[in-house]
């Protein structure tokens, strides 16, 4: 209950900056739903709005087009997940718009505060652009400029894209090569059949390469929750200190420590908290639409062969991959984010 | 005591007022038939299979799809038993965080969970009404 109380406060805190970044949804075609921060499900229309904490999920015919207040334009493809979510970027909230799997477009005509794109593999910072992201059905993507500029980050590595240039980056990898754009009209459908054809073919490296993306989430997860107990146990003790300064007379002093400390102290807890739940949310979503995925795949393809050697092995790394997310990132979650 | 036994099933049976015998052993003909087009316009939107919760008609069309594409059958299938749908029944599927949330958040009033016995092993179904008031897979799993 502790931890559903702060998880409330600190959404309420932070407020303004979700009803500042909203989009509003200009195009509605086929089956699309909307997942929202709550856990409720729904059908998504021409006027609704999509907001922190909403998941867009597209059906093999679905198409939204989303504005945000900014005037650009995101259109999420047949096929995908996008959420959108925020976290503490260096001290200041930043939107982050994820692609878990399928495609979307990016146009971003006056850019009022740059979103950090992402994908499972990867990281974008834009500047000003107009580009497509692939993420594949094996945490794989591909991000393709039509124009202006990206740059493209995973495992510490970092490209920059200008116009009509790409870049594909497998999952657990750093991007590779930069590679001429392959135009806006590539279907995205073909190039994730490649790469499940792929991950289908070896699927034990498929298996460690996304288990190596999730270790990657869940230790950033874990690491941003010690930061929260941390920061919480110290503004409990200097709350404590200012009772007691209070009780003392010494008001002043109660005050300065207040300011300086506690406060302090308490809005560091809370980005913890915002960037915790961005990373178990990142995490949650990895599992669900790239394993689970792949788990369905495997499970589907040997079905009528589920002592053969390959899906026992599988399925041994798949449990234990499950086992460490329960372990790990479960408890940082709450019902409805799943 | 076999009166006492049909008496008990028999009551058991009135209190079930979801989807029947009849719409799971169609469900398991389509199955056998590879027909993953409506098995998957049979399904609700958000579904469970063995302990992964599918959300959408991609993840959910993969599975129908993957299973017809082996070749997958539920031959000889008969129900082996049926009860009205609990939280207890998660379990059933995987004791994890997903199949609980899943029996808390998507199994709506009146569900069934079918024990399907086949040559191929024993599953589980669960079906319910959709909004629509048309019965709807909810989840399935197995060999158990």
């Amino acid at each position: 209950m502790k931890k559903i109380i702060f998880i409330l406060i600190a959404a309420v805190i932070f407020i303004p900056a979700v009803y500042s970044q909203e989009s509003v949804v200009v195009y509605v075609e086929g089956w699309v739903d909307v997942k929202d921060s709550n856990g409720d499900v729904y059908e998504l229309f021409i006027g609704d709005m999509v907001r922190y904490g909403d998941t867009v999920i597209t059906g093999d015919d679905g198409v939204a087009e989303l504005e945000p207040q900014t005037g650009s334009r995101i259109v999420v493809k047949p096929g995908t997940v996008f959420s959108v979510r925020q976290a503490d970027v260096n001290g200041k909230k930043q939107s982050v718009l994820s692609t878990t799997i399928g495609q979307v477009s990016f146009k971003f005509d006056r850019l009022t505060q740059e979103p950090l794109i992402t994908t499972p593999s990867t990281v974008m910072g834009v500047r000003g652009t107009e580009f497509s992201v692939w993420a594949g059905a094996d945490g794989a993507s591909l991000v393709d400029v039509e124009s202006g500029s990206v740059e493209v980050s995973g495992r510490g590595e970092s490209v920059l894209l200008g116009r009509k240039q790409a870049v594909q980056t497998d999952s657990g990898r750093a991007p590779g090569q930069v590679i001429e754009s392959m135009g806006k009209a590539t279907d995205h459908s073909d190039w994730n059949e490649n790469r499940v054809k792929k991950m289908m073919a070896s699927p034990i490296e498929s298996l460690e390469a996304i288990s190596s993306q999730l270790a990657e989430l869940e230790a950033r997860a874990t690491e941003w929750k010690s930061g929260e107990l941390k920061y919480s146990a110290e503004a409990e003790q200097l709350k404590q200190k200012r009772s007691e300064l209070f009780a003392a007379g010494k008001d002043d002093e109660a005050r300065a420590l207040d300011k300086e400390q506690l406060r302090p102290a308490e809005i560091s807890a809370l980005r913890c908290v915002m960037n915790y739940r961005y990373y178990a949310l990142s995490a949650l979503s990895l599992r669900q639409y790239i394993l689970g995925g792949f788990y369905v795949r495997m499970k589907t393809s040997y079905i009528n062969k589920l002592d053969d050697p390959l899906f026992v092995d599988f399925s041994s790394r798949y449990d234990n991959i499950i086992a460490d997310f329960n372990a790990e990132i479960a408890p940082l979650l709450v019902e409805a984010d799943y | 005591m076999l009166v006492i036994g049909i008496l008990l099933i028999s009551t058991s049976c009135a209190t079930l007022s979801g989807p029947g015998e009849n719409t799971a052993l169609h469900v398991a003909d389509l199955v056998n038939s590879g027909d993953s087009t409506s098995l998957k316009a049979m399904s609700a939107d958000t579904l469970l299979f063995d302990s992964e919760i599918l959300h959408g008609p991609v993840m959910i069309g993969s599975l129908w799809d993957g299973l017809a594409s082996s070749g997958f059958m539920l031959k000889n299938a008969e129900i082996a038993d049926y009860s009205p749908v609990e939280t207890a029944d998660a379990s059933l599927f995987g004791n994890v965080p997903d199949t609980a949330v899943f029996f808390s958040e998507y199994i709506p009033e009146n569900s069934v969970l079918f024990h399907i016995s086949s040559a191929g092993g024993n599953f589980l179904l669960i079906l319910g009404p959709g909004s629509d008031g048309a019965s709807r897979i909810l989840a399935f799993g197995g060999p158990y």
